[in-house]
């Protein structure tokens, strides 16, 4: 069952220079139980679309009207974006969606300990006692794995050590039983034995809580290992989408095959380097018609300029927005 | 390639801003900035017609400020604004009426000053008055005067000196004491504080103690103390330049501490190792590398304690303890102004007030900007 | 506690290092005065029609011992004075300590007040002002500020007094009306005085509140962009809740630091607010001793002082920081594995 449906998910900045539009016609869908990967590069608008689900985004966000975000919920569906107070916006906070961040150490408050932290987030979301709801952390704290729960309880962020700190995180956004975590590059920080000690756990968890993740990174390593499906994003356009095996084996976009080239490979160590030609264009220069034409090797002069792609069903879930791929439309 | 005679296409224009905007040096880089912010635009403009009104005092006022230059006929004045038309018909020159003083047993035997509407004073401009030395020449020509008498857009004080011209060579010396007084506190910071950061180490601690200690007396009781010991043989002048350099000998620390912490920092930072790798001398580095890298910072600095010193100045000219007549500041106009007598009939003294208040906002907002544009990592806050 | 102890007796002992330091500028700066006090005095002497020969300035400077070295003399000074003790002024013989005392304190009490009254403003305007967008209040936030640093406080005095002389006819002068001036302390000399020191107070807090304002704002916008807030909103904390837990609590170190500084500033301006409200016309200001007396141990006192009180002031900023910041602490009390 559908957990949360993004539709059309369009989203423009005010700055100096003008409206930039950092995410263009976003739609994708994460089911329960499901790990759904955000790849791309930076600039590539991942962060904003994870922000958006929260509303989370800044105060010059122009959000396009005919965007929808909805959580669907046994109470009823939730459209995200229609909420206006910040009291409304509560479920979506902490609540039903909780978020992780990549900086584990600065998303800790440094001078409050950890456990009030937790605590605190409890007592909004639930109607827990303190009491419970200290129980209840320090029982999460354990179940990420962090040895002497109760003494870490009552200990300052600088206190813990980096896996630990990102596993204290993750026991804070998951101690209100929310239905969908954000994972925003939880692991770009860490060393790489913690970062697998941590995709473990959070695979672990998934199965026990039934939750859906959205997992984002730019490694497409990680997303191998971790995701069920995927979603490779460039310059806020979302170019393909599918099943991890379905992508990452038979990638159809031209981005997502360069990407995939560019990865180095430990089994072939002769094998060349193969980047993506050029350099991902500033937001003030968006290409015409589809995005990538400037860097794509197959770019169909007349075509990839000036018409924006529609997405091309290539087999049951894998779905690339590619002119190339309709080879038989004039 | 540019060929001027092929009209240039919009593309043509971006790529050359672009590539201007690439190559553009540190301080064309700030100017840009600083151009955009409206408000401080807006400041540096006002500042600098002050600085050159207190420049060109001699000329834009039309008298000498000291008691040589008064009006002994038109004491405590009240200001008198030039008008077009009166009663009689308007005419395109402005005038002002003449002033007479007279007593009678009607007044009580008090003076009494009244304008006689029937004496009409033009005004003229560039008009030949009280002769005062320019850049080493002597000269008295004047911006305005009228054809007969005196012109006081500002009133006059007890004496009858005007205080419109009074006003512009008290923003002549303010900022002439800010400057100096300024410079002193600057060169001390940059000497003490860059030891303190080049060296590091137990010279830093020692110069630490010491600019801590100097930092934590209260300035302006200790400038009372010196100045109350401070000889009444002294000439106004040599008060002058005593005042400035006592307020540069107390305004260092603060500078040089910014500038200890700034070398301490940069001295460690990645480029500089860079620098030192590819085989720069240390002067090089020095030159090249560290000093740009804060030269915005001290020149920010720099503006923003000149309304310190000002301020400063005129606090310590008002009790009395600073300058004094003839030299003439902001503060030492204020020094009459306590009395319940000025308070209730004249209030044209507080005048100056108005300029000086312009003077230091003018000079916050220039700096305020000037940080915001130096700043490269500043985001535009509002 | 031993390691908080340990960081208490290093913070004390810096400070003792840098008021023995002041003390030596101080007494420099004394001595570069010329003419000493023994001079001084018979040179008052002189003026009311006494005699004085130069046998009877060597007499007096023995006496005062003033023909000792330099070190010692400084040594005796800063000795005594730690204690409490300044001598008696040169020109009017009166034991300085009791001179000061009184005056010495209200001083000190009305600039308190006036820097408690500056944070109290200060701080909740400044937190609330950082997360309005309104631009409205931001701009006024901004004059506001802007005016406290260009409108500095005597002008601001002499404002007022212009504005309750043309309209009250009645000139605030002073810290205690005409019966209380020399009075004991009683009930209603309290209450006399509260009823006239809001001004100064006032005064004095006006540009101290100016300025507290912008490092509060800054402080709070600095904060605000800070990731740890981002997450904290993430966890579903909004409004004045999220402000005050948060940001604001982070911001509180740099103020708590900025104390001292402040209390140094408001010592500045002190001085020429007495002069203009005529505080000193009861005699009941310290700094009236100052400008109106020519004499250099007086002069020396109340410096000393005044630089104790900020040193003092600084000491127990110091403390108060290492308890709020767990950061602070943690590098006090060892790591705790």
């Amino acid at each position: 069952m559908s957990l949360l449906s993004v539709q059309d998910l369009t989203i423009r900045f005010r700055t100096e220079e003008g409206l930039i539009t950092a995410v263009e016609k976003v739609s994708f869908d994460i089911a329960e139980g499901e790990i759904l990967g955000l790849v791309g590069e930076s600039g590539s608008g991942k962060s904003v679309t994870a922000k958006s689900l929260m509303r989370l985004m800044g105060d010059n966000a122009v959000v396009d009207p005919a965007s929808r975000i909805t959580l669907h919920r046994q109470g009823g569906d939730l459209d995200v974006l229609g909420l206006r107070r910040e009291r409304d916006m509560r479920p979506v906070r902490g609540g039903e969606i909780s978020m992780v961040f990549q900086e584990p150490m600065a998303s800790f408050a440094p001078a409050i300990t950890v456990g009030a932290q937790m605590v605190e987030q409890l007592l909004i979301h639930t109607d827990l006692s303190r009491k419970a709801a200290r129980t209840l952390s320090i029982d999460m704290l354990a179940r990420v794995g962090i040895s002497d729960p109760a003494r870490r309880f009552d200990q300052y962020v600088f206190e813990f050590s980096g896996g630990m700190r990102q596993r204290a995180m993750i026991a804070m956004a998951l101690s209100t039983k929310p239905r969908l975590l954000i994972a925003d590059e939880p692991t770009t920080a860490l060393d790489v034995t913690i970062q697998a000690q941590v995709l473990e756990l959070m695979k672990e968890l998934v199965a026990e809580f039934r939750m859906g993740i959205l997992f984002i990174t730019h490694d497409l390593g990680v997303i191998a290992q971790t995701a069920d499906r995927v979603a490779v994003m460039y310059l806020g356009n979302l170019v393909e989408t599918g099943t991890v095996r379905d992508v990452i084996r038979t990638p159809a976009h031209p981005y997502t095959k360069g990407l995939l080239q560019a990865l180095p490979r430990i089994d072939d160590l002769d094998a060349p380097l193969v980047p993506v030609p050029g350099d991902i264009p500033g937001p003030l220069d968006r290409p015409e018609g589809c995005v990538f034409h400037t860097r794509c090797a197959v770019a169909i002069s007349g075509r990839c300029n000036r018409q924006i792609p529609q997405d091309v069903t290539l087999s049951p879930g894998h779905a690339a927005r590619c002119h190339a791929l309709t080879k038989d439309t004039p | 390639m540019t060929d001027r005679t092929v009209t240039t296409s919009v593309a043509d224009r971006e790529a050359r801003r672009k590539e201007a905007y690439f190559t553009a040096s540190q301080s064309q880089l700030i100017w840009a900035r600083f151009r955009k912010n409206r408000s401080a635009m807006v400041a540096g403009i006002v500042l600098a017609a002050m600085i050159l009104l207190g420049l060109f005092a001699d000329f834009v006022g039309p008298y000498n400020p000291t008691i040589a230059g008064r009006n002994a006929d038109y004491t405590n004045g009240a200001p008198q604004i030039p008008r077009f038309c009166d009663d009689d018909g308007c005419s395109l020159r402005p005038f002002i009426y003449g002033t007479k003083r007279e007593r009678s047993i009607a007044t009580n035997f008090r003076w009494v000053t009244t304008q006689d509407t029937d004496d009409k004073r033009y005004v003229q401009f560039f008009v030949r008055g009280d002769s005062y030395r320019f850049l080493g020449f002597s000269a008295n020509l004047h911006l305005f005067g009228v054809d007969n008498g005196y012109i006081h857009l500002f009133g006059t004080d007890d004496a009858g000196k005007d205080i419109f011209s009074r006003t512009l060579h008290a923003i002549r010396t303010s900022l002439a004491v800010g400057t100096i007084g300024v410079v002193i506190s600057f060169v001390m910071a940059l000497a003490i504080g860059g030891v303190a950061g080049y060296f590091g180490g137990r010279i830093d601690g020692v110069i630490q103690m010491i600019t801590d200690a100097v930092r934590v007396v209260p300035a302006i009781p200790l400038f009372m103390a010196l100045a109350a010991f401070v000889p009444d043989t002294w000439s106004a002048e040599t008060r002058f330049f005593f005042i400035s350099i006592i307020l540069g000998l107390i305004g260092w620390p603060t500078l040089a501490r910014r500038v200890r912490t700034h070398i301490l920092v940069e001295r460690n930072q990645d480029y500089v190792l860079a620098a030192r790798l590819s085989g720069a001398r240390p002067g090089h580095i020095i030159r090249r590398h560290l000093l740009p890298s804060f030269t915005s910072y001290i020149i920010v600095d720099l503006v923003i304690s000149f309304p310190y010193m000002v301020l400063s100045e005129t606090a310590l000219s008002f009790i009395g303890l600073g300058l004094k007549d003839p030299v003439n500041s902001l503060g030492v106009m204020l020094q009459n102004t306590t009395s319940a007598d000025v308070l209730l009939n004249y209030q044209w003294y507080f005048i100056p007030v108005i300029f000086f208040v312009t003077l230091v906002m003018a000079f916050v907002f220039v700096g305020d900007g000037l940080r915001d544009a130096a700043d490269p990592y500043a985001s535009s806050r509002k | 506690m031993g390691p908080f102890l340990r960081f208490a007796t290093l913070r004390a002992g810096l400070a003792l290092v840098t008021l023995l330091l002041v003390s030596l500028i101080v007494f420099s700066l004394m001595e570069l005065v010329p003419g000493n006090c023994a001079e001084r005095y018979l040179a008052y002497k002189n003026t009311q029609g006494e005699n004085i020969s130069f046998e009877d300035i060597a007499a007096e400077e023995a006496r005062l011992g003033l023909d000792q070295p330099f070190l010692i003399r400084w040594g005796t000074w800063t000795a005594n004075a730690f204690q409490g003790d300044f001598g008696t002024s040169c020109i009017l013989r009166v034991d300085i300590a009791q001179l000061l005392g009184d005056k010495f304190l209200i001083s000190a009490l009305i600039c308190f007040a006036a820097l408690f009254m500056a944070y109290l403003i200060a701080i909740p305007v400044g937190i609330y002002a950082a997360s309005s967008r309104n631009p409205v209040i931001n701009n006024a936030l901004r004059l506001v500020s802007y005016l406290g640093l260009a409108l500095p406080n005597f002008l601001l005095a002499l404002m007022i007094m212009l504005f309750f002389t043309v309209y009250y006819g009645d000139t605030m002068t002073g810290l205690f009306s005409r019966e209380f001036r020399d009075a004991e302390w009683s009930w209603a000399r309290v209450q006399d005085f509260l009823g006239r020191a809001w001004l100064p107070v006032f005064i004095l807090g006006w540009s101290a509140t100016a300025f507290a304002l912008q490092t509060v704002r800054a402080l709070m916008l600095d904060e605000n962009d800070k990731l740890y807030v981002t997450a904290a909103r993430a966890r579903g904390l909004y409004g004045s809740r999220l402000r005050w837990r948060y940001p604001a609590r982070h911001a509180l170190g740099p103020i708590v630091n900025s104390l001292g500084f402040d209390l140094n500033r408001i010592f500045n301006e002190l001085p020429i607010v007495a002069v203009i409200l005529t505080l000193t016309e009861a005699g009941a200001l310290l700094l009236e001793a100052l400008a109106r007396s020519n004499d250099q141990q007086l002069a020396g006192a109340i410096i000393f002082l005044l630089t104790a009180t900020i040193v003092g002031l600084n000491f127990v900023t110091d403390l108060a920081l290492a308890l709020l910041d767990p950061r602070m602490r943690n590098s006090v009390l060892g790591a705790r594995a």
